[in-house]
């Protein structure tokens, strides 16, 4: 895809033109993207082991698929520049798409205030944010010839905007099969400790609060995901998981800790309602080992070696690779492994339309406190 | 005789081309790969038999295409040599080289009738493509069944954990050695140099000396003890040989023939002896990554 005609975010046109949008069967969002970008349709017969991509792309409840029944899961480990957000992005289209006879998934894009490599899919995707908070959307241009930065409307950018009160409403009311959702967490964490002690997986000392790093906002989302569905297939992809679940977590005040176990739980029972986690990162070794041990699969990509004893990867029991495949790649490829076999794959670049990042600062409606209110000046 | 012998002395290795009326007559490629196609997938942990039986059908498949030369049917034997791990003879050799009817056989373009007493003796190509095939059945398999049995239990047998997709176990299209045995790869490079050298002939004999050294090592001492002696002593013999002026084409009948019986001769006897006594090498994954484009 050319963004020539493209000089600013704000100049997208949404494709409201698609199957998925109006909500008939043909033209869906993924083809209409896979149009877009040349990337061709999923085809399993390509691989040599069906069980490492397909297994892990393509699902199933019966035994149809070529992994056990139910969501699957990657551990991605690429260093900065090997192409790791497009690796995401191309996952999320297949994901997407519906290959007879696997289905089409609700593809959930982990959000930032600071990252927008998402952009590419701005004239399809569904941006999901808190209704808890004031957003302010702006356009910063990394161009130095012309640097700016400015409000836009963040309608103007991507095809839907919606608000969700809390994790629950987000999964019941706002997810849809076959379309890429931008979900910006919940600062305010609304909902979460409501969901939590509904859970028969309390523990002690952990609570959800305001003052919570934002990121715990997600295990509040597998919560209600997991816990309450609805269980149409569903993949969450998150970049740099590490700050989700670091390995440095500890019993701190605010329970990161039991919350990483809490997430390891919740990562088990996943596959069981139609639930697939993509994790992707620089370093293995900043997530933590309790969820890394339940990863099935596994990709290095290109620039950083892949393990050839078992010995150098937590949780995994053998490694088929007797040699290092993918230092030496070229970007853009990668190696999809499991305990078994290991397959290489590559794959397209996915341009983003403009130089500019998209921006998303969301500010509480309701002050923590009234002492806060008064210093930040906030209504 | 002598005129027409002459024109045969090129080095001939090229295949016949499209629409050469003999190429007909030769291997049937397409339908033995069908055959083989349907062989089934389970990995031959012994793959050393399966890389010895790959390149005896090649040497079965060239030899029922037949040869444009005398010299290329040489080049064969010694092909043979290794792939049969000597258990084709030196005698069947000499015997087939030095036979009128049977190069008239062997040889499939015009230069059959060069071998034969009177053009009637020649026969005709569809007969004389049976014929070959008629070698191949009584010679040819025969010595294949001979070189694995004395092969089969010197071979590595390759396991794997799980039995599933061959893990471990070699590829023996991957294989680039004889029988997987370097040692056979280097004997084979050895003995196809010193029969081409001696096939074009000597710029001294000087040359002819250390030629005889290289034959020692390519034969692994099979060849007779004498061989520089006779060379040297025998006036007629060192002329042929050596190539003062250029003009190979003199003595290219008398070279060959030498070739067959004191070189070619000796090399079944060397790639037995070293088929017995050479260790095995699995090459494994050097080849290029097979990466999908998703």
């Amino acid at each position: 895809m050319t963004w020539k005609s493209v000089e600013t975010l704000a100049d997208l046109r949404p494709r409201t033109n698609t199957g998925t949008f109006l909500g008939t069967s043909r033209h869906t969002d993924a083809q209409s993207i896979r149009r877009a970008f040349g990337i061709s349709e999923f085809d399993v017969g390509i691989f040599d082991y069906p069980s490492v991509i397909p297994g892990s792309f393509m699902k199933a409840t019966d035994n149809s698929a070529y992994s056990a029944a139910g969501g699957t899961d990657a551990l991605i480990e690429g260093p900065m520049g090997a192409g790791k957000s497009t690796f995401l992005k191309l996952l999320s289209v297949h994901l997407m798409d519906s290959v007879e006879p696997y289905p089409s998934e609700a593809v959930v894009w982990r959000g930032s205030e600071s990252r927008s490599e998402w952009t590419s899919f701005a004239p399809w995707a569904k941006v999901c944010l808190p209704s808890s908070c004031n957003v302010e959307a702006r356009l910063v241009s990394t161009s130095e010839d012309d640097p700016y930065r400015r409000k836009v409307a963040l309608e103007d950018v991507v095809r839907e905007v919606v608000y969700y009160d809390d994790p629950m409403d987000l999964c019941q009311n706002h997810l849809e099969s076959g379309k890429f959702h931008v979900v910006y967490p919940d600062p305010q964490m609304t909902g979460c400790q409501d969901l939590y002690e509904r859970s028969p997986k309390r523990k002690d000392g952990l609570e959800f609060s305001p003052n919570d790093p934002v990121n715990h906002w997600w295990v509040g989302f597998l919560l209600a995901r997991v816990e309450h569905g609805p269980y149409i297939w569903t993949s969450l992809l998150m970049d740099e998981v590490g700050d989700i679940i670091p390995q440095s977590a500890s019993k701190d005040k605010y329970a990161s800790y039991q919350k990483v176990e809490l997430y390891r739980d919740l990562f088990i029972d996943s596959r069981k309602y139609k639930f697939s986690q993509y994790h992707a990162g620089q370093n293995a070794e900043d997530a933590h080992e309790k969820v890394k041990r339940k990863h099935r699969w596994r990709a290095t990509l290109n620039g950083r070696a892949n393990p050839t004893r078992a010995s150098q990867v937590v949780g995994v029991n053998r490694v088929p690779m007797n040699t290092d495949l993918t230092s030496d790649m070229p970007t853009g490829r990668g190696l999809l492994w499991t305990e078994t076999n290991f397959e290489a794959f590559s794959w397209p670049n996915i341009p983003k339309p403009t130089e500019e990042e998209l921006r998303i600062h969301l500010t509480p409606k309701v002050p923590r406190d009234p002492a806060e209110a008064k210093s930040e000046g906030v209504a | 005789m002598t005129n027409q012998m002459a024109s045969v002395d090129e080095p001939s290795t090229s295949r016949s081309g499209a629409g050469d009326p003999l190429t007909d007559l030769g291997f049937g490629d397409a339908e033995v790969r069908d055959l083989l196609d349907g062989l089934p997938d389970a990995p031959t942990l012994r793959t050393a038999l399966q890389k010895l039986t790959a390149d005896q059908l090649d040497l079965l498949a060239s030899f029922i295409d037949g040869f444009r030369s005398r010299r290329e049917f040489l080049l064969w034997c010694q092909d043979a040599a290794i792939h049969t791990l000597g258990r084709l003879s030196g005698d069947w050799i000499v015997e087939r080289a030095f036979s009128r009817l049977d190069l008239s056989v062997l040889l499939v373009n015009d230069r059959r009738f060069d071998w034969a007493d009177s053009a009637e003796d020649v026969l005709p190509p569809e007969k004389a493509a049976t014929a070959r095939r008629g070698v191949a059945a009584v010679d040819l398999l025969p010595s294949f069944t001979r070189s694995h049995r004395g092969f089969r239990w010197s071979t590595v047998e390759y396991g794997t954990n799980d039995g599933r997709d061959g893990g471990d176990v070699p590829d023996a299209d991957k294989q680039s050695n004889p029988a997987m045995r370097p040692a056979l790869a280097e004997l084979d490079q050895r003995q196809g140099w010193v029969l081409r050298r001696v096939l074009d002939g000597f710029a001294s004999e000087d040359q002819l000396f250390a030629w005889v050294q290289q034959v020692t090592e390519a034969t692994y001492a099979e060849v007779d003890d004498d061989l520089a002696t006779r060379l040297y002593t025998e006036s007629h013999t060192r002329e042929m040989l050596l190539d003062r002026e250029g003009e190979r084409s003199k003595s290219w009948f008398f070279r060959e023939s030498f070739a067959a019986r004191e070189i070619v001769a000796a090399f079944p006897a060397a790639a037995r002896e070293v088929a017995d006594r050479s260790g095995e090498l699995a090459e494994h994954e050097n080849k290029e990554l097979d990466v999908k484009s998703l």
